[in-house]
């Protein structure tokens, strides 16, 4: 038999070229019923369900049974369109169960299987929920009468399972659909009503009541419903309603009835809901919300600008116009993106108008708004309106405009305007205008070297030898180049990938590497030549002002020839060129005036420009690998005088993600001045911190003290946990000590105390004072009226005595104790609330040390203690505190 | 509240400037400005590795997201993202789920869910999350079959769910502006969009099953709800990790790779947005390449693997009586048969903005949509029209003849064969 019917469909099968790798003479059905693997087998299935024959209904029900096969089986036969395949699937339904059953059902729900209807009906109230829930959703679309009677029963038992319920809701939601397909409305609002009125339930079931509802109500009907859930008191209905009313707008005659419906909103609401007038809604809604457009609150207001831009509804014109240069505040900005905006000709028509008002204040308001995009071809208009008009404030803001667009086309005007104005301002923004130009047209200078780059999924994964593309894109003179899959293709789908260029700059040897669409910079650009020419050529000429501009001018080329002139001045000049020069050099945008700006920051006997030649540093050290600049961000901050300098200092040490960046970080949050600031780059590097965290694996073993000395008989160890007891008083303490040295680490250790009002602590990068085995040193502490506070044994006495973590220990019970050092940051916490978060300012030579556990001198006590981590150069977290938590809890006692 | 039509978006073209020193805000030690609890919005993740971060960061990176749940089948990606949730918000409250049926059941509280799993689960993952209550941010391609997008569209509706696609390109300026120029008659008469397909692979899958490796135990990777409604295979890390894209099972080919995008973009452009192609001729090649697809009114779309239509990827461009206009990645500025069209940049984009309200962020798009309750860019109808001529455009590689689709009853025209690759039975016990 089996070979008759292999030898018959062998001829009609069409071998699909592209499908599954099956080889492409063989015969599904012959795979499917021989020993072939089960990869075979799954591949012919997939052949089998877009082209199998009827024939193969039989060999394929059989396997509907089978736990390995039965999707397969299914994969095939659902499709497939005889009658026999559905025959199959409802014979399956009586010999399945569980997974295999709720499978079936689906495809029966899938190939819409009529007769499949009365031996699903009792499904619905399966043991197996899996089984009802599937065949709720497969009935639904159905639509018959008995059907929905049998979802609403369940529906209405009590204490139905929250899946079920949702389940047969769904079942019901898809009843109302069909009827509604069917032009059933009466009925399907009847269904959807219904659902609407079920207590206690979710929202978007609510939401779908209420859509269908409404939507097949139609306006006239829906809308009183549609209002009652828009006014009502629940937020959540009010926004279902408005999701509602979003459809509902795309029907006749319903934009008007919503429009009306505005006024009656709280104001709060109306801002939401006026969102949804939208292009075409200008004849029915528009004048209900030029309305709004003058009614407050400030929100309500901007919502309704909005939407008259919107929908194009050009009667607002004359308002927005208005608005755009009389208005302040979020209605200024409103009303003016809205001119800018509006679309059509009778926007830019009123846009133009304005341009021409008689009051200069609307004029620069135009000029402003041209410049954003609000006129075809604005660097014409903005050139002109900077020449001819009669008002200084105007002309500069279209200087200012040009900001972003001036092109070669406009560099000699506005090389005019440096020259010529009389006017400060105009000639400043002309400048600015100029500066942006070069900015622009910026190229690489040469020097670049490209050994290797590579793009992928580094370090590991696949990856692309790249070095040719990244070396033409550097002969192309970029300065940058995006790290993409359009310059390099994808070596990687799916992987974030990195770009990694080895380079020399002039020889010197520089490789960086950069995520997936960030950008790569070689190193600064310098404006083209012709630039640079014209600059100097006027600059020979000038006199006054006008040479310092274009000093500056020339500055922000970042050509080498300008900056020896530029240097030369701010060497050998005088008064106002030099002083400009000095300035001009702070701002240098490459590292050639790193040099010149870390010695002016030393030595400048200028406050102000010493400032500011250490916020050049800064910037340009940023730029440079963190190795050779952090020794510098070093020596700024031991020279630092002001808290604006120290900020800019630590502005820098927050992109070095290393210990010891964190520490100068650290130490600065002992000056109140630029505690917030230090803090913050504290944070920052905490987050990025570069070093791998060890955990200690010989601490404890768990079992004995191998690893642990003490002078007394009173350790030992028991259910796994370190256990010190005192049967009689004690005259002085005693300590368990570790073998173990930190120094950074993470301690984290459930404790127990027996009795509460006893003493004990965990020691600390400790020493031992004597050979019995004294300690001296930090010491968590523990006890009634201590816990988490900050002892220094034998030495200092109370560090810090303040914080209330007490409140969170459980007396008498075990309690999880964290310790956590790095540099001179130190925190406790008691089952996860802070206890001390200390800056230890003398704690210099106390950074590294041993950990041991204390029992008192006093009464009889015992103290236990079951560790669970040591962490060697811990990451600045604990288990429910993460870098924020706690580095902004640092203070320092004594301030 | 609303998209927000604002140039601080988009007209900040950064060229200028020489950056100055990153300054640190003063308000480090209070969380001052924080958006009040009650306009946040309470976001959870599913599936998330590799690009799904991008994303990820995309979505904290908005300061009305508070991001409270991740839920994924491996143990390593779970942590992962709750370490990176937890430093974000500066406490340990993200919470781990491994099972989606349970994080759906058990999260009522969740407003928006970004979904970043393998394609094969993208729309199953979308349905039952929108059946749940949460709006939907899923990475693309989002749907295997043209069933799946149906179950997605209907779902949305049915639920009034917002729901967002990643087809971000939709909401970047430069792609923006191609399709306005296209949209409003600016280039003439359309009568060709080029759509760029994935250079790199093909469109005929192997499916062949990798190694069998010793599956781990479900806390550390939930093998079976990994491959969730796809065909059962046996385990290997490498699928999990994502190598699972020469799969017929598992993806939708070099067409869906990137046609998810660019077929949206060009339908966008050709204001098809609510339909497919009617006609896909086959090519004899690898990759469908060449393909010529034809709307109803005749207006035609090819799929292009080369760069000869524009210089970057993921491109489209449109062709029309008067001109063209193209845009990719890579570009600082879309493409243009007249360089003149150019001056009209921030004039057209910014038009679309306000003309329709949109944010420029795809993202933020989303976001707002959540609070306003409007329709994204990238809506489920928009996602299931490209993503449906995604599937006619393999189907037409797979059988390798020419086919004809009614978008109307979005089925293939005589064609018993196509016509049942329309939808694949899902493995048990996933349900769509």
């Amino acid at each position: 038999m089996r070979n008759i019917i292999g030898s018959l469909l062998l001829a009609g099968l069409v071998v699909l070229a592209a499908v599954p790798a099956v080889a492409q003479d063989t015969n599904p059905l012959e795979v499917l019923q021989s020993d072939a693997s089960p990869e075979q087998k799954s591949q012919a299935c997939i052949k089998l369900s877009v082209n199998g024959p009827v024939e193969a209904v039989p060999v394929l029900a059989a396997l509907l049974v089978d736990e390995k096969l039965s999707h397969m089986a299914r994969y095939a036969l659902e499709p497939m369109p005889y009658p026999e395949a559905g025959q199959a699937l409802r014979d399956a339904l009586g010999k399945t169960s569980g997974r295999l059953k709720v499978g079936v059902i689906n495809s029966l729900a899938i190939r819409k299987d009529q007769q499949a209807i009365p031996l699903l009906i009792p499904l619905l109230v399966d043991a197996d929920a899996d089984v009802a829930q599937a065949t709720a959703v497969a009935l639904g679309p159905f639509a018959t009468d008995e059907i929905q009677k049998a979802l609403m029963i369940v529906l209405s038992q009590p204490n139905l399972a929250p899946g079920r319920f949702n389940a047969m809701c769904d079942g019901l939601f898809q009843c109302a659909e069909a009827r509604a397909a069917r032009n059933q409305k009466v009925e399907a609002i009847a269904l959807y009503k219904t659902l609407l009125e079920l207590p206690n339930t979710q929202t978007q079931l609510r939401t779908a009541a209420l859509r269908g509802a409404v939507l097949n109500f139609g306006v006239e009907k829906g809308m009183p419903l549609l209002t009652q859930y828009l006014q009502g008191e629940n937020t959540d209905d009010f926004f279902s309603a408005l999701r509602v009313a979003r459809e509902l707008s795309e029907q006749p005659g319903a934009t008007a009835a919503l429009a009306a419906l505005l006024p009656q909103l709280p104001p709060e609401r109306r801002v939401l809901f006026i969102d949804l007038f939208g292009e075409n809604d200008g004849d029915a809604a528009g004048a209900a919300l030029i309305a709004q457009a003058g009614e407050d609150p400030v929100e309500l207001r901007v919502a309704a600008l909005k939407a008259l831009t919107r929908m194009h509804y050009s009667p607002a014109l004359d308002l927005i116009s208005n608005l755009a240069w009389t208005a302040e505040g979020p209605l200024a900005e409103a009303s003016r993106d809205a001119l800018a905006y509006f679309p059509g000709a009778d926007g830019d028509a009123a846009l133009q108008a304005l341009l021409t008002h008689a009051d200069p204040k609307a004029r620069r308001v135009a000029v402003e708004l041209v410049g954003q995009g609000g006129l075809d071809n604005p660097a014409a208009v903005l050139l002109n309106t900077a020449v001819t008009d009669a008002d200084e404030s105007v002309r500069v803001a279209a200087l200012e405009g040009l900001h972003g667009y001036a092109s070669p086309e406009e560099m000699q005007s506005l090389l005019d305007k440096v020259i010529h104005s009389t006017s400060p301002a105009e000639a400043r923004a002309a400048e600015r205008a100029l500066t942006a130009l070069g900015e622009r047209q910026k190229q690489m200078p040469g020097g670049i070297v490209v050994q290797k780059a590579v793009y992928g999924n580094l370090p590991d994964g696949p990856s692309a030898d790249v070095t040719e593309q990244v070396s033409r894109i550097v002969a192309e003179g970029a300065p940058t180049m995006q790290a993409s899959n359009a310059n390099f293709g994808d070596p990687a789908p799916g992987a974030v990938k990195k770009l990694s260029v080895e380079y020399t700059d002039n020889g010197t040897p520089i490789s960086k590497t950069v995520a997936e669409n960030e950008t790569l910079k070689f190193k600064e650009g310098i404006a083209p030549a012709a630039l640079v020419d014209a600059y100097f050529a006027a600059f020979d000429q000038a006199q006054g002002d006008t040479k310092l501009a274009l000093m500056r001018l020339l500055g922000s080329t970042g050509s080498p020839k300008a900056f020896e002139v530029v240097r030369a001045n701010a060497t050998t000049g005088e008064g106002a060129m030099k002083d400009t020069a000095l300035r001009t050099l702070c701002e240098w945008p490459t590292s050639e005036a790193l040099p010149t700006l870390l010695e002016l920051s030393k030595t400048s006997v200028d406050p102000a420009l010493k400032t500011l030649a250490l916020g050049g540093a800064v910037r340009l050290l940023g730029a440079t690998p963190p190795g050779e600049a952090l020794p510098q961000y070093v020596a700024f901050m031991a020279q630092a005088s002001t808290p604006e300098e120290k900020k800019l200092v630590l502005s820098g040490i927050a992109q070095v993600h290393n210990l010891e960046a964190l520490n100068l970080a650290f130490a600065q949050m002992h000056d109140p001045a630029v505690k917030p600031e230090a803090a913050q780059a504290a944070i920052a590097i905490a987050r990025g911190l570069n070093q791998p965290s060890v955990e200690e694996k010989s601490f404890f073993n768990g079992a004995d003290l191998t690893g642990w000395e003490s002078g007394t008989n009173y350790w030992r160890v028991e259910e796994g946990a370190i256990v010190g007891q005192t049967t009689e008083p004690i005259t002085q303490n005693e300590f368990l000590w570790s073998a173990i040295p930190v120094s950074d680490f993470y301690l984290s250790v459930d404790v127990l105390l027996e009795p509460n009002e006893a003493n004990s602590g965990i020691q600390f990068r400790s020493k031992k004072a004597d050979e019995r085995g004294q300690a001296t040193g930090y010491q968590a502490d523990m006890g009634k009226d201590v816990w988490g506070h900050l002892y220094h044994e034998h030495g200092r006495g109370k560090l810090d005595w303040v914080g209330d973590a007490e409140t969170m220990v459980k007396p008498g019970e075990w309690n999880h104790y964290e310790i956590l050092a790095v540099g001179p940051a130190i925190w406790t916490a008691l089952n996860g609330k802070i206890g001390v978060a200390f800056l230890d300012p003398e704690g210099a030579n106390e950074l590294s040390g041993l950990i041991a556990f204390q029992v008192h001198a006093g009464p009889p006590q015992k103290a236990q203690f079951k560790i669970r981590h040591l962490v060697h150069n811990p990451r600045i977290e604990m288990e429910t505190l993460g870098p924020r938590d706690l580095i902004s809890a640092l203070r320092d006692p004594q301030q | 509240m609303s998209g927000s039509l604002s140039r601080r978006n988009f007209l900040s073209k950064a060229a200028a400037a020489v950056a100055a020193p990153y300054i640190v805000p003063a308000s480090v030690l209070g969380r001052g400005g924080a958006t009040p609890p009650s306009e946040r919005i309470v976001c959870a993740g599913i599936g998330i590795h590799g690009r799904g971060f991008d994303d990820l960061r995309a979505m904290v990176s908005h300061r009305d997201v508070q991001f409270v749940a991740i839920c994924d089948i491996w143990k390593q990606q779970r942590h992962a993202v709750k370490d990176f949730i937890d430093d974000h918000h500066g406490n340990k409250d993200c919470k781990m789920y491994r099972d989606i049926r349970e994080f759906c059941a058990e999260r009522q509280d969740i407003d928006a869910v970004l979904i970043a799993t393998g394609d094969h689960w993208h729309a199953q993952a979308s349905v039952r999350a929108m059946q749940a209550g949460m709006d939907v941010f899923t990475e693309k391609p989002s749907s295997m079959t043209i069933a799946e997008g149906q179950a997605v569209v209907a779902a949305a509706k049915r639920y009034g769910r917002v729901y967002q696609t990643g087809t971000q390109r939709l909401s970047e300026a430069n792609h923006v502006f191609a399709i306005e120029m296209a949209r409003a008659g600016k280039l003439g008469q359309i009568h060709t969009a080029y759509a760029h397909i994935a250079p790199w692979d093909s469109a005929k899958m192997p499916n062949t099953w990798k190694e069998a490796q010793e599956q781990p135990p479900v806390d550390e990777v939930d093998w079976d709800i990994w491959l969730g409604p796809c065909p059962w295979r046996p385990f290997n890390m490498d699928y999990v990790k994502g190598g699972w894209r020469d799969c017929y099972d598992f993806h939708t080919s070099c067409i869906g790779e990137w046609g998810a995008h660019t077929f949206a973009q060009a339908q966008a452009g050709l204001n098809a947005g609510d339909t497919s192609p009617v006609k896909y001729q086959y090519v004899d090649n690898d990759s469908g390449d060449g393909m010529v697809c034809t709307f109803a009114n005749g207006q035609k779309m090819i799929l292009s693997r080369g760069d000869q239509y524009w210089h970057g990827s993921c491109g489209e461009r449109f062709d029309g009586d008067d001109g063209w206009a193209a845009a990719a990645d890579g570009y600082s500025m879309p493409d243009v048969s007249n360089p003149k069209m150019l001056a009209e940049f921030k004039k057209v984009v910014g038009e679309y903005v306000a003309r329709t309200g949109r944010s420029l962020d795809h993202m933020r798009n989303f976001l707002d949509c959540v609070k306003t309750r409007e329709e994204t860019v990238a809506n489920p109808s928009v996602m299931h029209r490209s993503m449906s001529t995604v599937h006619a455009a393999n189907i037409c590689m797979w059988l390798g003849r020419d086919l004809e689709y009614d978008p109307v009853k979005e089925e293939f025209v005589n064609d018993d064969e196509a016509n049942r690759m329309r939808a694949r039975a899902q493995r048990e016990p996933w349900v769509i």
